[in-house]
């Protein structure tokens, strides 16, 4: 690491030199003003050594020094002394207690002696030389003027030698002093500058920022100095100006000039980039994006013209996008082939180039200026690219050789090209895709519209309507296919300008794109259907026509085409874009589905159609059959009410008659007689009640049988029904037993169907039992809930379970008999109409079985169960009745 | 045959007979005769016993005669239209005799005129 050194110094000139020669063998110098500051300086850290002035403002270097010597922080820092002054005695000298003193001189041997002085003291040693020289001995005034002309001398040196200007002005402006190097940025000899104005030299005018910063160090006063940046011809320079004071009077001014041109140049440009980023980011219009980056060129540059050229990628020309200068609509818009000129040149080798004089290049294209009249001569030409890739180029002309294009021109425009190809390749990116946006948003109208209509034909022509929106060409039309793909029929078909021959159906054999189409189900495009090696079988055909450019895309449905969409151009190659090959296809899907839907909305009219009359002609065979059937009811409710008139009447007949004789009202009757009467009252009764039965049934079948229920004394109703079985019994010589719970409570039914139940159960009881017979009513109550099978019954039959949710509360009635009993294979048929039981026919028991069949009817209408049981023929039958005591439907 | 039975059954308790064929005959026998009962089959031919009941009623002369309706229907509404018509009971054949009797003495018992 190298040494520093503070130089403690108020003569400027005479620190920077000895800075630049301490900085030159590879000390870190840093230089103070005066001896305060120095002060502050080196108790921030101290130096390795400190070069130090005796004579300074403030606090003055002999004082400085004899403060460091007493501080033990600092006693071993090694001071070296300056002076231009004599040093009044050695007791002086030795009180300070410097490590060295040199004498302050104009030339490179006061500077030879820092550095040995320096050296020797790096090495510990005490430097040779003593101060001895500056005692004062007595020969003071010539030591004086020896000591004045040094000084002066080395002044000048300094002067002489710095980099920067240095110019004293007097106060009355004139220049009185110019080193070479204020000349050199001044641009003019120092003869011609000594006495002339400073104002007049630089040029400066009334209210300039020179003439206010003299003002200022004038009304200011002291040695505070005003710095500026002024423009001088093509610099720009660094002034800092500070007064001159003699003994407190103003005795001229001191300006010091460094030229910082690069510099500034540098913020220019990265100002104008910025903003041209700025200007970039703003917009993402194409249009106003190149425009807005050619007009900056041209603005920075000072260039005559110039134009900005990107690559077609359909055809790989280079369009003149946006030119500046006096030609520029003649240029706009113009195309050039690729790898043509100079811009062609540098797009394809990607890399920028001057030239001088284009007249001079053999790869210069003269065809634009041949028609604008633009003399070309210089030229500056920078591709854009976009992550390597070149998108098109920018070139800036000028009529003048002179000045040619520099370097720095060059990085500045390849600046520039490379914020602006982002841009531009941002500008064209949203631009196709607002442009593939819109085209996709009228697609999805477009859908919605397809999706309006159900009406093949309607449909078919509005797609290739909206065929030639989306893709302008001279016809479009659309073919769907026949099974075998072997024939297309034209469906619609839309030709701007030219009359089509009406020929529906194609064959396509003689359309190879059609067939292409098919094949690969993918677009097909036919640039030059003349030139095409697909269409040269037809050419004979597409000649005459004048076709030249087609696309055709497949309509596909469920993984068949079903037909081509097409569009053509005729007589002139258009070339179909890669947009509008793409939306042509989505379109043609979008198509392809409503198509088919309109193809199966036809296919489902006709269907519906189709039902609606089969469903027509079902509901009036229906209605006809609904009237037959009413018809056939009331036939048959009229047959039964005759049938039955017509067998009572001759009843009346048979059993009135039968019982005046049983009852001998008209005289006596042999036993043989008597009998025979008998069975002419039984059987004609017995009639009778089969009529009866027979209506009853027919009634509970109609729904006609009305039912009044009302709460019954149940044992009052078993009495009067007991009566009639006794007598019935009686006859029998048979024994009806009851045995009857008592306090049951009221029963809610109708009291005329209870007693036709329990009646019906009483009569077969003493019908199907022998004479001398048994037969046991028992009437109780019984919890029976929901679910729950009746004791005694099959478990298979699920009618003798009680209803869900039925009451629980239930009036048992059995009615048990010790007579034929029933085979348990019949007991299912038991309660179906007409079911004569083949065990029981017997001549003796009369029957059509009606009477059970009612009986279940009459106790279903009571929301009650029957059923029966019997340990087999010849073993008794016990029937079974439940009926809640809340009634039906409680 | 059923007319038959209906006579030998009345007169069996002691009565005279009265036989029309038709309602018209019959209804100018009862203003003729004003018998005590008069027994009406409410399917004739020609005019129906309804009818020949309601005019019965309807005759001053013939009004306090009560009628037995007999009929051998029980699906329509005989028995009710027989007793709108008027008629003072109505029977549904076949006839139970004994029931018949009981109507037969209910209906010419010595009771004060309605």
């Amino acid at each position: 690491m190298s040494k520093r050194i503070l130089i403690a110094d108020n003569d400027v000139l005479l620190s920077a030199l000895v800075r630049e020669a301490l900085e030159r063998v590879g000390y870190q110098v840093a230089v103070v003003g005066d001896g305060l500051e120095a002060w502050s300086k080196i108790q921030e850290g101290a130096p390795d050594f400190l070069i130090l002035d005796l004579v300074m403002p403030r606090l003055d270097g002999a004082r400085l020094c004899r403060h460091l010597k007493a501080d033990p922080r600092f006693h071993s820092l090694p001071v070296i002394v300056l002076t231009g002054t004599p040093i009044s005695g050695d007791s002086d000298m030795e009180a300070l207690g410097a490590e060295a003193y040199i004498a302050k001189r104009a030339s490179g041997a006061m500077v030879e002696d820092l550095l040995g002085t320096l050296q020797a003291l790096e090495r510990g040693e005490r430097p040779t030389r003593a101060p001895k020289d500056y005692r004062s001995d007595g020969d003071r005034p010539r030591q004086l003027v020896l000591e004045l002309l040094a000084e002066t001398a080395h002044l000048s040196a300094i002067l002489e030698n710095l980099g920067e200007g240095v110019l004293l002005v007097d106060p009355a402006g004139r220049l009185t002093h110019v080193n070479p190097a204020g000349a050199e940025l001044l641009q003019r000899p120092q003869r011609e500058l000594l006495g002339a104005e400073l104002i007049a030299v630089l040029g400066a005018e009334p209210g300039d920022p020179l003439e206010k910063a003299l003002h200022q160090l004038t009304s200011q006063g002291g040695l505070e100095p005003v710095r500026l940046q002024y423009s001088y011809r093509d610099r720009m320079l660094h002034l800092t100006l500070t007064n001159l004071l003699e003994g407190g009077r103003l005795a001229g001014y001191l300006l010091l000039a460094r030229e910082v041109t690069p510099f500034f140049r540098r913020i220019h440009e990265l100002t104008a980039l910025n903003e041209l980023a700025n200007l970039f980011t703003s917009t993402l219009k194409l249009d106003e994006v190149l425009r807005r980056v050619m007009e900056r060129i041209q603005a920075l540059m000072q260039v005559e013209a110039g134009s900005l050229l990107l690559k077609d990628p359909e055809t790989d020309e280079l369009v003149f996008q946006i030119a500046v200068g006096p030609q520029k609509d003649a240029v706009q818009g113009r195309r050039l082939n690729a790898g043509v000129g100079i811009t062609g040149w540098v797009f394809q080798a990607g890399v920028p180039v001057i030239v001088p004089d284009v007249q001079q290049d053999p790869r210069f294209y003269r065809g634009v200026d041949a028609t604008t009249g633009f003399v070309t001569r210089s030229m500056l030409c920078v591709p854009l690219k976009v992550r390597d890739k070149v998108i098109g180029v920018i070139e800036v002309l000028n009529t003048i050789a002179n000045p040619p294009f520099s370097g720095e021109d060059l990085n500045l425009l390849s600046a520039i090209a490379a914020h602006g190809a982002t841009a531009i390749e941002n500008a064209v990116l949203y631009e196709e895709s607002g442009k593939r946006n819109r085209a996709l948003r009228d697609l999805l109208e477009t859908s919605r519209e397809f999706g309006s209509t159900l009406h093949l034909e309607v449909l078919l022509s509005m797609i290739v309507r909206k065929t030639l929106e989306i893709a302008p060409a001279a016809r479009s039309g659309i073919m769907l296919l026949d099974e075998e793909s072997r024939y297309g029929y034209v469906q619609a078909s839309t030709a701007h300008g030219r009359t089509l021959r009406a020929n529906p159906r194609l064959d396509l054999a003689r359309y190879p794109e059609i067939r292409k189409v098919i094949e690969s189900r993918q677009p097909v495009i036919v640039v030059d259907a003349l030139e095409d090696p697909l269409m040269q079988s037809v050419r004979e055909f597409i000649e005459p026509i004048g076709l030249r450019s087609v696309l055709a895309v497949p309509l596909v449905s469920q993984g068949q085409v079903i037909g081509v969409l097409d569009m053509a151009h005729y007589d002139e190659i258009k070339r179909f874009t890669a947009d509008e090959v793409d939306l042509c296809q989505i379109l043609a899907n979008h198509a392809s589905v409503a198509i088919e839907n309109a193809r199966l909305y036809g296919q489902v009219t006709r269907h519906a159609t189709e039902l609606e009359q089969k469903v027509r002609a079902r509901t009036q065979e229906l209605l006809m059959a609904n009237a037959r059937l009413e018809d056939a009811s009331r036939h048959k409710s009229e047959f039964l009410a005759n049938m039955s008139h017509e067998i009572r009447t001759p009843l009346n007949a048979v059993i009135g008659f039968s019982e005046i004789l049983r009852e001998l009202r008209v005289g006596p009757l042999t036993e043989r007689q008597s009998r025979y009467v008998g069975n002419i009252w039984q059987s004609g009764k017995h009639l009778l009640q089969v009529i009866n039965d027979i209506l009853d049934l027919s009634k509970v079948e109609a729904g006609k049988l009305t039912m009044a229920a009302e709460a019954l004394p149940v044992v009052m109703i078993l009495e009067d029904i007991l009566t009639i079985a006794r007598v019935l019994a009686h006859k029998k010589d048979q024994m009806v037993e009851a045995d009857v719970e008592p306090r049951l409570p009221p029963l809610r039914a109708d009291p005329v169907r209870l007693k036709q139940i329990l009646f019906n159960l009483l009569n077969n009881a003493v019908k199907f039992t022998p004479d001398g017979g048994r037969i046991t009513l028992t009437a109780r109550r019984v919890a029976w809930s929901s679910g729950q099978p009746a004791d005694g019954s099959k478990p298979m039959d699920h009618l003798l379970r009680p209803p869900l949710d039925g009451p629980s509360e239930w009036l048992e009635i059995k009615v048990q008999d010790t007579g034929v009993g029933i085979r348990p294979e019949d007991l299912p048929r038991l309660f179906q109409e007409f079911t004569q039981l083949e065990s029981t026919q017997d001549q003796r028991h009369e029957g059509a079985g009606l009477g059970l069949a009612l009986t279940r009817r009459l106790v279903d209408m009571h929301g009650g169960r029957v059923w029966a049981e019997s340990e087999g023929a010849g073993k008794g039958s016990t029937f079974t009745v439940r009926l809640p005591f809340d009634g039906p439907g409680a | 045959m059923d007319r038959e039975l209906v006579v030998e059954l009345v007169e069996q308790e002691g009565h005279l007979v009265l036989e029309a064929g038709s309602a018209e005959e019959g209804l100018v026998l009862a203003v003729a005769e004003r018998p005590a009962l008069i027994l009406m089959d409410l399917a004739l031919p020609g005019m129906s016993g309804f009818e020949a009941i309601r005019r019965l009623k309807a005759d001053p002369n013939t009004a306090a005669i009560p009628i037995l309706a007999l009929t051998a229907s029980v699906v329509g509404t005989g028995a009710r239209k027989a007793a709108e018509a008027g008629a003072d009971a109505c029977l549904i054949k076949p006839l139970d005799t004994s029931i018949f009797r009981e109507t037969l003495h209910r209906l010419l018992a010595p009771t004060p005129a309605k």
